[in-house]
């Protein structure tokens, strides 16, 4: 560091000496903490109903939701057998189903159960 | 550094008060200097003081150690700070001719009577950034790592801020005129 930068580095110093909060900082901190409303247990109550209210708001928005899907995915699985009903039974007739694998037949019925409860995944858990 | 490994455990105990006792007089500094850095006014920086230390001593009771102490306590007062600034902003406008007039004179090229003057003048005109890592590093003689903490920037950023305003307030000093010494 030179000359003129280490004159200058004193100067910066110098011009932000005594920069510094007033006499009397932290009593007037522990004034303004003192004049703090104070916080009851029926305030902290209220306060936990609010919460347990709006969790079990959103808990029976999802519900429904849920139930919505469900509902849904059955409808249009009833409308896609309903509408191919025809060639549904041409095909069992003609032995495809007795020419799959049982274990093809098992996993398509595992993963439609599993699709079926899958909303339903946090209550089971909590059963379980 | 404040005996943060002192303060934490009273936290974690539940002996807030004793704990709050200790913080204060150790960040009491830090904080009005962070403060004042981005507000560029005591009075403003030392009521942002007082209102962080008055969160600290609400939100003490939650901090669980997961993060750096003096990080979360920087972290509270950079966005104080910067609250108390936007309020403050709507009310100067260049419309007003006292306003304007101060303006004006703050670029006055004219020989100051007082150098130090002169050399906050300058300080005042840096780029945001680089006048808070001058107003950090110099207020206490910092650490460039501790500035770049308390600013939330990686040091090499603040070691090129401060290298910047150097070099603009040499230059801005040699072009008016003024000594550096």
């Amino acid at each position: 560091m030179n000359g003129e930068d280490e004159r200058l580095e004193r100067r910066l110093r110098e011009i932000f000496r005594g920069v510094d909060t007033t006499a009397g900082f932290e009593a007037r901190v522990m004034q303004r903490i003192a004049a703090l409303p104070k916080v009851t247990a029926a305030d902290l109550r209220a306060q936990f109903d609010r919460g347990s209210e709006v969790v079990r708001r959103r808990l029976r928005r999802e519900a429904w939701s849920n139930a919505a899907t469900v509902a849904g995915i059955g409808a249009s699985a009833g409308a896609v057998v309903w509408r191919y009903a025809p060639e549904i039974m041409r095909w069992a007739e003609g032995g495809g189903a007795a020419g799959m694998e049982f274990w093809l037949i098992t996993a398509g019925v595992l993963a439609a159960t599993i699709a079926g409860l899958w909303p339903f995944r946090a209550r089971l858990t909590g059963v379980l | 550094m404040p005996a943060d490994e002192a303060i934490i455990p009273l936290i974690l105990a539940g002996r807030v008060q004793e704990a709050f006792e200790r913080l204060v007089p150790g960040y009491r500094r830090r904080v009005f200097g962070l403060a004042f850095g981005i507000l560029r006014d005591r009075a403003a920086a030392e009521d942002v003081a007082q209102e962080v230390f008055v969160k600290l001593w609400q939100a003490l009771p939650r901090y669980d150690g997961r993060a750096k102490l003096s990080t979360w306590i920087y972290a509270i007062t950079r966005n104080t700070a910067v609250s108390a600034l936007r309020r403050r902003r709507p009310a100067l406008s260049m419309s007003d001719p006292a306003v304007f007039a101060e303006a004006e004179n703050a670029g006055a090229l004219a020989a100051p009577a007082d150098e130090d003057a002169a050399l906050r003048r300058h300080v005042e005109k840096l780029p945001e950034k680089q006048r808070l890592a001058v107003t950090l590093y110099y207020l206490d003689e910092r650490s460039v790592e501790e500035v770049a903490e308390m600013m939330g920037a990686p040091v090499n950023t603040v070691k090129t801020h401060l290298h910047r305003a150097r070099a603009s307030l040499k230059a801005t000093l040699g072009a008016n005129g003024e000594e550096v010494a």
